[in-house]
């Protein structure tokens, strides 16, 4: 739940920093940003999948501790 | 340290790919001319920008209108104001040569510094009705600058997103290659049991999953900044959700049954059938419809001009890079499937 959110909040704070300067940023200087947020979507993907990872080794060393 | 070799080269390719990727310049190329229209027998003063150009450098720079491939107008009086603000007058003949037909032309330019450079139906001319001879047809022309060097392509509309081959594309190469490992491991399960080999299926389309959910939403950021929308409903835009989709079922499958064993039985069959379906999903229906990715629609996959020799030297890199990252994800997921499934067998409580 907390990861949703805190996604939720990525999302949302990222989009209202672009929606004023998206168009002029990202179609100038050669559209240069589209691959930015690309590279930048990936880095996100491999660290949420590396977070649940996280999450779960968490889950199982605590219940096999106790 | 020895044995995690591979996940030291999957990071070095990944980050080769990352510098090379984005530190190549583009070849110069022309991004837009003014006006983009002309009448037959006007004295045409273009206005010519160009990309990564370098015309106050340059000290022999020609430009030709084609209007076909033995009628060509030589530009005259050619005035560089800026490194990419250039002018150049056209005397277009009237009568065109085939009369009463309005015609794009395309722009061809050289010079020594940038090499040459076409902007394909850059300006339309359109016929007048009165034959005012004026300035002349050449019928070939000449003197084109090879210019070698390390750049990528220019593309009009790509600029510099055809960066995006080495970021977007690679993430659907890995994850077929990522799902066909897991297929092969699921009938090593079939055959001979064992549960590490169950687990190997389960993290690698776990790491397929996610690299074909980010070409999705890269391809989005992609699509959204040069064909228009994010999501045009193009064919293999269609057909790889359709595919996330059916390898996403087979976690929900995994799910469906409490006994281990029916669990990894089951969904190694199921994903055999995944596989299966996979392959017309991406490479045969997206061929029959046309599609706005290049390689579809009829068209060979890779043709010379959308990936030339030094897009290769970062591109294949990037898919062995990719790959074994992706791995090394999957590795991490099946040690932890591993470890809690020996939790589970000596009764730890769960």
């Amino acid at each position: 739940m907390k990861r949703v959110i805190v996604s939720g909040l990525i999302l949302f704070v990222s989009q209202s920093i672009f929606a004023q300067t998206e168009q002029s940023l990202m179609e100038g200087s050669g559209k240069i940003y589209v691959v930015l947020a690309t590279v930048l979507a990936i880095y996100a993907g491999i660290l949420i999948f590396l977070t649940i990872i996280e999450r779960k080794l968490s889950n199982l060393e605590r219940q096999i501790r106790e | 340290m020895l044995k995690h070799w591979w996940k030291i080269l999957g990071a070095l390719l990944v980050l080769y790919t990352l510098i090379a990727g984005f530190m190549i310049p583009l070849k110069p190329g022309i991004q837009e001319v003014t006006p983009t229209n002309a009448q037959a027998g006007d004295n045409l003063s273009l206005a010519i920008t160009g990309y990564n150009s370098h015309f106050k450098d340059a000290k022999e720079i020609k430009a030709w209108l084609k209007y076909d491939s033995t009628h060509y107008i030589v530009g005259e009086n050619i005035r560089d104001s800026t490194q990419t603000l250039l002018f150049v007058d056209f005397k277009i003949p009237t009568p065109l040569p085939i009369q009463n037909e309005s015609r794009r032309m395309t722009l061809i330019l050289t010079n020594e510094v940038d090499g040459y450079s076409l902007l394909p139906d850059a300006v339309e001319v359109v016929p007048m009705g009165i034959d005012t001879i004026m300035g002349q047809w050449g019928n070939t022309i000449g003197g084109l600058h090879e210019v070698k060097g390390t750049t990528f392509p220019y593309r009009n509309i790509l600029y510099e997103t055809i960066r995006n081959l080495f970021f977007h594309v690679p993430l659907w190469f890995a994850m077929i290659i990522l799902f066909f490992f897991s297929t092969i491991y699921g009938i090593i399960y079939l055959i001979l049991g064992n549960s590490r080999n169950d687990h190997m299926v389960l993290s690698l389309n776990q790491v397929g999953i996610l690299y074909g959910i980010l070409g999705l939403v890269t391809g989005a950021i992609w699509a959204n900044w040069t064909w228009g929308e994010p999501w045009s409903g193009d064919v293999k835009q269609n057909m790889s959700a359709v595919a996330i989709l059916v390898y996403l079922a087979y976690l929900v499958l995994r799910n469906a049954f409490d006994d281990y064993e029916q669990q990894a039985r089951y969904s190694a069959v199921y994903n055999i059938f995944a596989f299966v379906a996979l392959i017309p999903l991406l490479f045969v229906l997206p061929r029959l419809y046309d599609s706005l990715h290049p390689g579809n629609g009829g068209n060979p996959g890779f043709g010379g001009e959308d990936l030339d020799n030094t897009m290769r030297m970062v591109f294949y890199p990037a898919i062995i890079g990719w790959t074994l990252l992706g791995a090394w994800m999957a590795q991490l997921a099946r040690r932890y499937m591993a470890l809690k499934h020996a939790a589970l067998e000596k009764d730890v409580d769960f």
